[in-house]
């Protein structure tokens, strides 16, 4: 495999990012072909590559062992495309069906989840980030207390707590008042 | 009203797949008939979805930028040049 200099303070952080690099190196030429054969870009591939390092690393993060660490990204990108490919027939062939005027729930409930996200982010970004670190990268409390600079383990506690209650604040306004959130 | 940091704790349990046996099932049994901790866990749950959202945006934003490195290294055009030939 090649040696690749690339800016350090690009780096994936996560506990893995070394491998996760090298792997990216491995895997991404062969899903960039097969994308290619199939007739999609290099911005389609670039992005659903990365779907598949985020379910690998989900995957991961389980305990999960995975034998063949290439073949499986492989595997998992190979199938999002595929995926990807048939929710695209799908779009076209009813665009012009009276079922795609009516937003069926489901892609009511994401459009409202992405409008409260893009909403968070702005009022409540050090929350969110705060959050996901307890509840996604899964560090330790004395770890996120020190990251976030609180004292001590139980300042970051109160934190978090107070985080929760405010997003979920927002969240519950913002919900009953969807129709006029925009 | 502010969620108990009890409540909490059993949500954040819950939803992690970290509880089990008869505090699952007390909780679920909870869920279907308790009105106020259904109407918390949903508010919770949204919040968990959000911050999922989020956490992915982060790795995304990570990978983008150096899946963007790698395609520009001068030291490994080699690489990017096999990238882009495969698409014309």
């Amino acid at each position: 495999m090649e040696a690749i200099a690339i800016d350090p303070t690009i780096r994936i952080n996560t506990s893995t990012e070394l491998e996760i690099e090298a792997l990216y190196v491995q895997v991404f030429p062969n899903f960039a072909a097969h994308v290619a054969r199939h007739g999609g870009s290099l911005n389609d591939a670039r992005d659903l590559f990365h779907d598949a390092l985020i379910d690998y690393m989900e995957y991961c993060k389980n305990g999960k062992p995975v034998m063949n660490k290439p073949a499986y990204i492989m595997t998992i990108a190979k199938n999002i495309w595929t995926r990807q490919v048939k929710l695209n027939k799908r779009k076209v062939s009813s665009e012009n069906e009276l079922i795609n005027r009516f937003p069926l729930a489901e892609e009511s409930e994401d459009r409202m989840k992405l409008k409260l996200y893009n909403y968070l982010v702005l009022t409540g970004r050090k929350c969110l980030d705060l959050l996901s670190s307890f509840y996604f990268e899964e560090k330790k409390i004395k770890d996120i207390a020190h990251q976030y600079g609180f004292s001590d383990s139980h300042s970051a506690s109160v934190q978090k707590y107070k985080c929760v209650e405010k997003l979920r604040n927002v969240i519950k306004q913002k919900s009953l008042n969807y129709d006029d959130f925009g | 009203m502010m969620i108990s940091d009890k409540l909490l704790k059993k949500f954040e349990r819950y939803k992690s797949r970290r509880m089990g046996g008869i505090e699952l099932f007390k909780f679920e049994i909870n869920l279907l008939i308790d009105p106020e901790t259904r109407s918390f866990y949903k508010e919770f749950e949204m919040l968990w979805e959000i911050t999922e959202m989020h956490h992915r945006n982060e790795i995304i934003k990570k990978l983008d930028r150096f899946h963007h490195a790698l395609m520009n290294d001068p030291e490994n055009k080699l690489f990017s040049n096999q990238i882009r030939n495969l698409f014309p």
